[in-house]
């Protein structure tokens, strides 16, 4: 069932959550153990009666957002038995609205990952095909959606494109909004310049019910910016109708490049000139940073997410082991014992690219990049309304392939995300055809704060 | 890469193969890195925030701080409403 | 010439902490004063407190500061269980401003110590050795009360020649940032890192010194200690040094090799500042500096520029109850000098600030009424203020209290009778012309009126007596 019928549902009577809750929850416990996207299910969620914009609606979370109460654990061994005791500012509203948290989905440890295999605890596998990756690092999200009918709403993360991909593999809709549109306050931070909270669903509609919901300036994220306002209105049919024609895509050549998959350039680039039929001109365009962007990306969000790990130390919070020894063996003693492989090897990279005589030519010269990338897309929607591109250069990957690859290898594959996330631009991936059964996604990208306009072009089109 | 110093730095702890297996991953993802170094940016103001927002503060107000119970909730060590820790030297 | 400069850390009086809304306030009650940014909880983000940056830039404004045309927060990395994210949100390339400079007064020549920055950042928590001491504890106590709250951190260029200088500085600096209500000395700590350092030899920190006393010792100590080292051959190394107070000693903490890498970046989780509405704000709200304060109080009431100084370095309280006091009472040189005088003398015998003493405008007044009128001798003042002060009565009430009003003549007439009879042998020497015995019959008068005998009215008499007899 869809959102839309199960909301109609619950406010004609016909469905009442007290009673249908329970019952998605008990099927989500069945289908976890096959497609392990749940870090933790909540079996005994309180119903609220709110009669909100979600009432009555099962909500899930990636575990990297803080649920009062219920265990929040990043992904991460070293918070395997984290209680937060404050929720989140999205997850406040959600409950304002009616909405019922049901669970908190899997995720690669602390947002490092694309391909959600770096998990402390469960792997999430793929409902197309469960040899292979769910895409990461918001895996258990895009499986959650996928592997059944349920009507659920799932809120996810994105960093460098952990929305993007996942619900590229998975074959879903993923809405990541302009960074500071969504308050992070309560969000366990990756890279804070660049991580967003995002919605993915069944629908351009869905993603833009969620969007409606956690939108919207908050004090406590003071880098956060924006109204709330209602974003199902650009989905409407009619609204679409009287918009679309005359628009202007962009199509950045570096994007189709050498390193992207043939037959999903193929079948992406068939999806975008279906446009044309709505009146919609298509334009070759050049990014021509794009090139830089993986290693701008990769230097800016593993210095901040070094310094972001050290509170995890087993002093405050999170796991502790025997106070023995000093405070630097003790912290190196939690620590080595609390993180992966991934987790560590991101520290170390961060650690280094801070350090005196390194840091100009990483740290300091990546942010001068960043900017420059930015205004290679400034200048991109001056002439264009919106921007498309494959999401992912391939499909899944099957999780012996991606044993193979090297560190560098797995963040090479991020080379179309990445510039986007980095200049916080919204983007929403739209699930567009399918290769050996599957899925690719098309990736629609807009200008700061044209959230309404990518929803538009992703609902414009049944696909 | 002193991969020990930065370890050190970090506070992890890593044995022979894991010291001789990061540092040939990590040589790796540096070469990318160094790319950088072909961009032109003289001139080019660093990008601290993606979206232009300034002077945002708040007021000195002060609001209720946390009950002791829920600061202490998540520690494994904690001692007369302290939290316990090791010693510094 | 030995060159030395300051870090200067204080505390801010604001009503809550730096990045968060818990009160900026100690407790005996540990952690009581926490929430989950000041605990470093994953998922809470610092929210700047604009009351800080605004006493941040009030004293930039008194330091004559150059302020930063962008200002921004950045993080200085390092593990240590007082800090609750292992980071310490502080300022490095964008700190609120640089190039200042602030004048002190040396034996009366007017030195200017250049300013090199100030910048704001956050306190750690406090830490209990348990079993011992730093070096020796067994485990650590944290309370995280402190966590957060707001620092000024001032930067001195090495102008410093002394350790007078130091105190100097240290002692005008306070009183001003009193002055201009950014720091409170009955709740705000101070601490400093000194840097010390001689000619052909490297410079040395002394760091967290935080009392007067500490820093002569720190100073001394260390200069003693370079120079021996360089007379003796060695090198004086860079180092970091911890000052131990209990044996007035200096102590190696670090070498420069095991400096540490602080890896900044900056803070993303916080907006960039563009400072012009902050300073217009902060210049408007302003209080009179200590220099416009003695100018004033100098032309206003015409008291001399040297009770005007004191008046005004002591404690901000003074020039208000200076100010008040004069409202009613017209000789506002004498009142200033018996506050500058005597009331400042007891105070700092007795150890009490103006405030703890409970001395009030009106029953000065009222005092120095007494003594106009008369009621009693001024000498008789001297003696009451110190009760006064100690006390906390008024010298009305201790008067009326110990019947100590002025004698009139009939009554000093009797005492004369009584002092006469009881010391023969004085009276003797002065009729046969040792006329200074006079002096200790009045001292024999004043002891037994408890001095209520006005002194010329007793020697006229007692003259008039003792040649009569």
């Amino acid at each position: 069932m869809r959102i839309k019928e199960y909301l109609r549902k619950v406010e004609k009577g016909e469905i009442l959550p007290s009673k249908e809750i329970p019952r998605i929850v008990e099927k989500l416990d069945k289908l976890n153990e096959k497609y392990s996207c749940f870090i933790t299910l909540n079996k005994n969620p309180r119903i609220t009666s709110k009669k909100g914009r979600l009432r009555g609606i099962p909500v899930v979370i990636k575990d990297c957002i803080c649920t009062k109460g219920l265990r929040t654990t990043s992904g991460s061994k070293i918070l395997e038995n984290y209680f937060p005791v404050f929720n989140a500012t999205i997850v406040k509203k959600i409950e304002e609205e009616g909405g019922i948290i049901v669970g908190k989905t899997s995720m690669d440890e602390f947002g490092f990952g694309t391909f959600c295999t770096n998990c402390a605890f469960n792997l999430p596998k793929n409902p197309h095909d469960i040899t292979r990756s769910a895409g990461g690092s918001s895996g258990g999200a895009a499986v959650a959606l996928a592997m059944s009918d349920l009507p659920l709403l799932s809120i996810a993360e994105s960093t460098g494109g952990s929305i993007s991909c996942p619900a590229s593999f998975c074959g879903v809709y993923g809405l990541t909004p302009t960074y500071g549109l969504v308050s992070r306050y309560g969000l366990i931070d990756y890279s804070n310049s660049l991580d967003k909270i995002g919605v993915m669903g069944k629908s351009a509609w869905d993603c833009a019910l969620g969007l409606s919901v956690i939108a919207g300036r908050d004090s406590n994220d003071q880098t956060s910016i924006g109204e709330e306002k209602d974003y199902t209105r650009f989905v409407n049919k009619k609204y679409i109708e009287k918009n679309i024609s005359g628009k202007i895509i962009g199509v950045p050549k570096e994007y189709f490049g050498k390193g992207v998959d043939k037959q999903v350039k193929k079948i992406v680039m068939n999806a975008i000139k279906k446009y044309e039929s709505l009146g919609v001109k298509i334009k070759e365009i050049s990014l021509p940073y794009t090139k830089y962007a993986l290693s701008a990306y990769y230097v800016i969000a593993l210095a901040e997410s070094s310094t972001n790990l050290s509170k995890f130390c087993g002093l405050r919070y999170g796991l502790a082991t025997e106070i023995k020894g000093n405070a630097d063996e003790y912290f190196s003693s939690v620590r080595t014992k609390g993180f992966g492989k991934e987790a560590k090897r991101r520290i170390l990279l961060g650690t280094y690219i801070r350090m005196k005589g390194y840091r100009n030519k990483y740290y300091l010269k990546a942010l001068k990049v960043r900017k420059l990338i930015i205004e290679d897309f400034k200048k991109a929607f001056e002439k264009c309304d919106v921007l498309m591109a494959p999401t992912m250069p391939f499909i899944a990957p099957k999780f012996n392939e991606i044993k193979l690859l090297t560190p560098a290898q797995q963040y090479a594959s991020d080379i179309l995300t990445v510039a986007p996330n980095l200049a916080g631009l919204p983007m929403i991936n739209v699930p567009v055809g399918k290769i050996n059964g599957m899925p690719v996604g098309l990736h629609i990208i807009g200008n700061h704060f044209e959230e309404g306009e990518i929803l538009s072009f992703a609902g414009a089109i049944k696909w | 890469m002193d991969i020990e110093k930065v370890a050190k730095i970090a506070r992890i702890n890593l044995d022979e193969n894991e010291k001789k297996e990061f540092e040939k991953e990590l040589k790796e993802v540096l070469k990318i890195f160094s790319e950088l170094e072909e961009v032109n940016t003289t001139n080019v103001e660093p990008a601290f925030n993606v979206i232009r927002i300034i002077n945002i503060s708040r007021k000195d107000e002060v609001k209720p701080s946390l009950r002791i119970k829920d600061v202490l909730k998540n520690s494994k060590h904690a001692e007369k409403n302290y939290f316990k820790g090791p010693r510094i030297i | 010439m030995v060159r030395i400069g300051l870090e200067i850390h204080v505390q801010l009086n604001t009503r809550t902490k730096l990045f968060c809304s818990c009160k900026n306030e100690a407790s005996k009650k540990p952690n009581v004063n926490t929430c989950p940014i000041c605990l470093g909880m994953p998922g809470s983000k610092p929210l700047i407190n604009e009351e800080a940056i605004k006493k941040a830039i009030k004293i930039g404004l008194m330091l004559n500061l150059n302020f930063s045309k962008k200002m921004f927060f950045s993080r200085k990395s390092y593990f240590y269980p007082d800090l609750s994210k292992n980071y310490q949100i502080t300022q490095y390339e964008l700190p609120v401003g640089t190039q200042g400079y602030f004048l002190i007064n040396v034996k009366g020549r007017i030195k200017k110590i250049r300013i090199r920055r100030i910048h704001i950042e956050e306190d750690p928590a406090q830490i209990i050795h348990v079993g011992g001491s730093i070096t020796n504890a067994e485990y650590v106590l944290l309370d995280y009360n402190r966590s957060g709250v707001p620092l000024c951190e001032i930067v001195t260029e090495p102008d410093f020649e002394s350790s007078e200088e130091v105190i100097i500085f240290m002692k005008k600096l306070l009183s001003y940032l009193q002055h201009i209500k950014v720091f409170d000395i009955r709740k705000c700590k101070w601490r400093c890192d000194v840097n010390v350092s001689i000619p052909k030899g490297n410079r040395s920190e002394i760091k967290n010194v935080g009392s007067f006393k500490g820093i002569k010792s720190a100073i001394n100590y260390e200069i003693i200690r370079q120079e021996s080292l360089i007379n003796k051959g060695f090198e004086v190394k860079r180092e970091t040094r911890h000052f131990n107070a209990s044996t007035n000693t200096t102590e190696l903490l670090r070498t420069k090799e095991e400096e540490i890498d602080y890896g900044y970046i900056f803070e993303p989780d916080l907006t960039s500042f563009e400072l012009s509405s902050y300073i217009k704000d902060s210049e408007d709200n302003m209080p009179e500096l200590p220099e416009e304060i003695i100018k004033r109080l100098i032309k206003e009431y015409r008291i001399s520029k040297n009770n005007a100084e004191i008046l005004v370095q002591k404690d901000p309280l003074f020039v208000k109850f200076f100010e008040k006091c004069s409202k009613m009472y017209e000789n506002k040189k004498k009142l200033s000098n018996w506050i500058v005088g005597d009331l400042f003398k007891c105070l700092n015998f007795q150890e009490k600030s103006l405030f703890e003493s409970k001395i009030k405008p009106n029953d000065f007044v009222d005092f120095l009424n007494l003594m106009d009128s008369k009621k009693i001798t001024e000498r008789l003042g001297k003696e009451l203020i110190k009760e006064y002060v100690e006390k906390g009565i008024p010298p009305r009430q201790l008067i009326n209290k110990k019947n100590l009003n002025l004698l009139s003549k009939k009554e000093i007439l009797n005492v004369i009778e009584k002092v006469v009879k009881e010391n023969p042998k004085s009276v003797k020497d002065y009729q046969e012309g040792k006329e200074i015995v006079i002096d200790f019959l009045i001292g024999e008068v004043m002891k037994k009126t408890r001095a209520t005998a006005d002194p010329k009215i007793t020697r006229e008499l007692l003259e008039k007596k003792l040649k009569n007899k």
